[in-house]
């Protein structure tokens, strides 16, 4: 919200040093965004539309430095008549439409004055004419969006609020652009077609030098099909920012009594009719219950009493505690915590002291499929391994039939989420290898997702790639087989294989059961000397068979390890011992004659 | 007796410890262990005594020698390994495989490390999320305008979706624990976005969540002070402001001074010295009515914040790309 100090001052004393102001906004929850030529720029607040005027900025300001707020003058209207003979909404449109009132005025457009021409200027809106330039300027004080219709284009003299027909054409303001509308939308018709949506005015009905009596109107509508709409037809103006908003439509009177005292002022306006409000249901007003003990139970400060109920009554709040009845620019305002916050805010967070959480520390609860992956992390690490982290979301050239898409993504190219760790590992590992990078040992611990009839499902996976120019298979069995005698437990990776790289996944989840609590690799050096001897063995395809076979023939037979591996013979170095008792060559003898007629 | 020994191994192992040079040791072991060495007169001595002290005393005799022995050989060793070291030892050595984290999960764990100690355990939650966790339950309300600053990524619309935020996973916890509990949460979050060298679509974000009987905002204040004071240094600053957040109230959001100009402001900070870290705040009363939690009686405090910007800064990395499109190269 761009905020003119000059304009500003004329609603509230301002501190001499702007950096006092913008220091205490930001603090009670309007931060400064930067500084501008003679204004500064505070960033929107979600849940405070009040905030998107000037005179809400400035009733803000007279709160935190306890000044008062000099609210700009005002006409009052004509009386309303009951029956609205300018406004009708269909019974389609109800739900849309929260409270629309206008009324009609004669009106002499000309140029505005140069201190308004140069007003919307500072603020970045362009001048039009003295009825446009009230209507921007009204919003600007108020935060209440006006619009005003050249009364004799509107044909019947009257406004129909409707939904759209599927299709139906709008031409806006803005010269050239059409809108194609659906169900959705709101339109503002007169008796033949739409002469605006809420966000935006008509072309045709749009106030020029030649209109001699207008039609204003101010309207609060269903926030959330503003939002929608706005979205839809991608149409972003100072209106559609507001209207998003939780407007709240007392204030409709409010903004149209001051564009009647300034149309007054500067376009000499007369009114020609009585008000037509549709307003079927009027909000009542918001009254909590407080109790001010709320204060330090959430916030851990004492506050007395009295200085709360002061903070209250200084942001307009009516305070009998425990009851608090809140304004009804305050829209954001609903329950005790709210009030909580107000009353802190404005005290000030940096009063609020920093306290250690007290009571019974929790007992410690790491979820196991937390700990699993920092478990995976740091043995892989240690066995020389890489972390990365590549994208879930791949190019569509992945996908397969389980794959599960993205009904809007960014890159129309890569719409699919990733089944498998593999695309992403083996693409990673090429560029490393494409850096010169002589050995590639990666490992990524990651979801994948799956799509099977409509349901979605995603499981924690663990993929390790290996690539080099003379990748071997080996080592990346490597990696696995000491990962597994690390975890303890047997692991079942899928491999894959692809010019100079490996990859193997294997899925976390499943693994989770299986791990033991506790392994333990380590063991006191024996004090008997074992007894180490090579074999030859045909190679029959299955070494873990031969090994399993070979350790059957005796518990003496301590460790095989593989030296070396020839067409099909194996070398096999053969450790005896037993930890009791030095062994000798005849406790050898029998297992090598077993052994004999395995070879 | 005893003591005679005890003075003896003190003495010789005095001696030989400001020993410098190879004769020295020799001359020391002679003096000591050798035939007529002070140890071997005080061995004489042994039968003289009573059995029982016999005992007692041979033990330390032996005591005193392998001390003296262990010590004359150590030195011995060690000098001679200097003796044998002529070679440049600024040749590279023979490599080995280092194996790093992704600097994402290094900062985590760092993270991690220090709420843990806190009290703080870690929880996770699923990536994919209904409209129901990543929404509703964090008081955003279908058509809510907070919504617009979220843009989701649908895998079906309206009601299935990567998750927006790690909150969700705050959402999962309220609904999974009785309180008293306190919960940290790293994890990957999705949004609509182009990407480009500060922003992508697939983030990271650090949660936290605490919730029991009288927990306070001055204890939200002490614990994320406590944690910029251990991740950052113990001279960053922190500031406490108002923000607004739907999940949370009253609404904090914290800042840190600026580190590049000191709180001075320069083009990083946009001139205002700070830096925003976080969002946090109390959680709102709406959140606990959605799990059948009296928010008379309880209270709590969340926060989050994002990881990848904080990891970016202090690995000097200047496009989140990087972090995952195999541009990141690992040094050691």
């Amino acid at each position: 919200m761009i905020v003119p100090l000059k304009w500003l001052s004329e609603y509230v004393k301002l501190p001499t040093r702007v950096s006092d102001l913008t220091d205490k906004l930001t603090s009670v929850g309007h931060m400064l965004d930067k500084t501008i030529a003679n204004g500064i720029d505070l960033e929107l607040r979600g849940n405070r539309p009040d905030m998107l005027g000037l005179v809400g900025v400035a009733r803000e300001v007279a709160a935190i430095f306890n000044t008062r707020l000099q609210s700009p003058p005002t006409t009052p209207l004509p009386k309303t008549d009951k029956k609205s003979p300018l406004v009708n909404v269909d019974q389609s449109a109800s739900d849309l439409v929260t409270r629309y009132t206008g009324f009609t005025l004669a009106v002499k457009v000309r140029p505005s004055p140069s201190w308004l021409v140069e007003r919307l200027a500072a603020w970045g809106v362009p001048a039009i004419n003295n009825v446009v330039d009230i209507t921007n300027y009204v919003m600007i004080e108020t935060g209440q969006p006006l619009h005003a219709f050249a009364l004799d284009q509107l044909s019947g003299r009257r406004l129909i609020l409707r939904r759209a027909k599927k299709g139906e054409k709008f031409h806006t303001i803005h010269q050239g652009q059409v809108l194609y509308l659906t169900s959705e939308d709101l339109v503002i018709c007169d008796a033949e077609k739409p002469q605006a949506l809420t966000m935006i005015g008509g072309l045709h009905s749009k106030v020029t030098d030649h209109t001699t009596e207008i039609l204003l109107e101010s309207a609060v509508y269903n926030q959330a099909n503003c939002r929608r709409c706005a979205r839809r037809l991608k149409i972003t103006t100072d209106a559609s920012t507001r209207h998003e908003k939780l407007l709240h439509p007392a204030q409709v009177i409010w903004a149209l009594e001051r564009a009647y005292y300034l149309l007054q002022e500067l376009a000499s306006a007369k009114s020609t009719s009585l008000v037509s409000d549709y307003y079927p249901q009027t909000p009542s007003q918001v009254v909590i219950n407080f109790d001010p003990a709320e204060v330090v139970r959430l916030g851990g400060i004492n506050i007395p009493p009295s200085e709360i109920s002061g903070i209250l009554a200084r942001l307009e709040f009516q305070v009998a505690l425990p009851k608090v009845t809140v304004p009804s620019f305050r829209t954001d305002i609903e329950q005790s915590a709210d009030l909580v916050e107000e009353v802190l805010r404005l005290h000030g967070y940096d009063r609020i002291p920093s306290t250690p959480l007290s009571g019974a520390i929790p007992a410690p609860q790491t979820y196991p499929s937390y700990s699993i992956q920092e478990k995976l992390r740091r043995h892989l690490i240690s066995l020389g391994l890489n972390e990365v982290i590549t994208l879930p979301i791949i190019s569509n050239r992945f996908a397969t039939p389980a794959s599960a898409r993205l009904v809007n993504p960014p890159d129309p190219d890569a719409a699919v989420l990733r089944t498998s760790l593999m695309p992403g590992l083996s693409q990673y590992a090429t560029r490393w290898l494409n850096f010169n990078q002589p050995r590639v040992a990666i490992f990524e611990i990651g979801k994948v997702f799956c799509k099977s009839k409509s349901k979605f499902s995603e499981s924690l996976m663990l993929g390790i790639g290996v690539a080099s120019l003379k990748v071997r298979l080996q080592d990346l069995t490597g990696v696995i087989q000491k990962l597994a005698a690390l975890l303890g437990t047997a692991l079942k990776p899928q491999i894959t294989a692809q010019k100079n790289i490996f990859c193997a996944e294997i899925n976390v989840d499943q693994l989770l059961p299986q791990l033991p609590r506790f392994t333990n690799p380590y063991s006191i050096i024996s004090q008997f000397p074992p007894i180490i001897e090579d074999i030859n063995v045909a190679y029959t395809g299955n070494y873990a068979a031969i090994v399993a076979r070979i350790k059957k023939i005796s518990s003496l037979i301590n460790q095989i390890e593989l030296i070396d591996k020839f067409e099909n013979k194996l070398t096999l170095r053969l450790t005896y011992h037993d930890p009791k008792k030095q062994l000798s060559s005849t406790d050898i003898a029998p297992i090598r004659q077993k052994l004999e007629s395995l070879i | 007796m005893r003591e005679k020994l005890q003075n003896l191994k003190n003495e010789a192992l005095a001696q030989i410890i400001q020993a410098t040079n190879p004769e020295e040791l020799e001359n020391l072991r002679t003096h000591y262990l050798g035939k007529k060495g002070a140890l071997a007169e005080a061995a004489k001595e042994l039968p003289k005594l009573t059995p029982e002290e016999r005992s007692e005393i041979g033990q330390l005799f032996n005591d005193a020698k392998t001390a003296i022995t262990d010590a004359l050989n150590s030195k011995l060793e060690i000098r001679n390994l200097k003796l044998e070291i002529k070679e440049d030892l600024t040749l590279p050595g023979t490599p080995i495989a280092v194996g790093l984290p992704h600097p994402i999960s290094a900062v985590a764990e760092e993270m991690n490390d220090i709420f843990q100690s806190l009290g703080f355990s870690v929880a996770d939650g699923p990536e994919i999320e209904n409209d129901e966790f990543n929404y509703n339950r964090l008081n955003l309300p279908p058509d809510h305008p907070a919504r617009n600053l979220q843009d989701s990524l649908y895998l079906r619309e309206p009601d299935v979706l990567l998750r927006t935020h790690t909150s969700s996973v705050e959402a999962h916890i309220l609904a999974d624990h009785q309180p008293p509990y306190r919960f940290v949460f790293p994890g990957k979050s999705y949004r609509y976005e182009n990407v480009n060298a500060s922003n992508h679509m697939m983030f990271y974000q650090y949660q936290g969540v605490a919730v029991g009987e009288g927990i306070t905002l001055a204890n939200l204040k002490w614990t994320l002070d406590t944690f910029v004071k251990k991740f950052f240094g113990p001279n960053r600053k922190t500031r406490f402001r108002c923000k607004y957040y739907p999940e949370v109230e009253p609404g904090v959001g914290v800042d840190t001074d600026c580190e590049f100009c000191k709180g001075r402001g320069c083009a990083v900070c946009k001139n205002r010295g700070w830096i925003e870290m976080l969002g946090a705040g109390m959680i709102h009363p709406n959140m606990f009515k959605k799990v059948g939690l009296d928010p008379r009686k309880y209270s709590g405090f969340a926060w989050g914040m994002g990881l990848d910007r904080i990891v970016m800064t202090r690995y000097g990395l200047r496009d989140i790309r990087a972090l995952y499109n195999g541009d990141l190269i690992y040094k050691i």
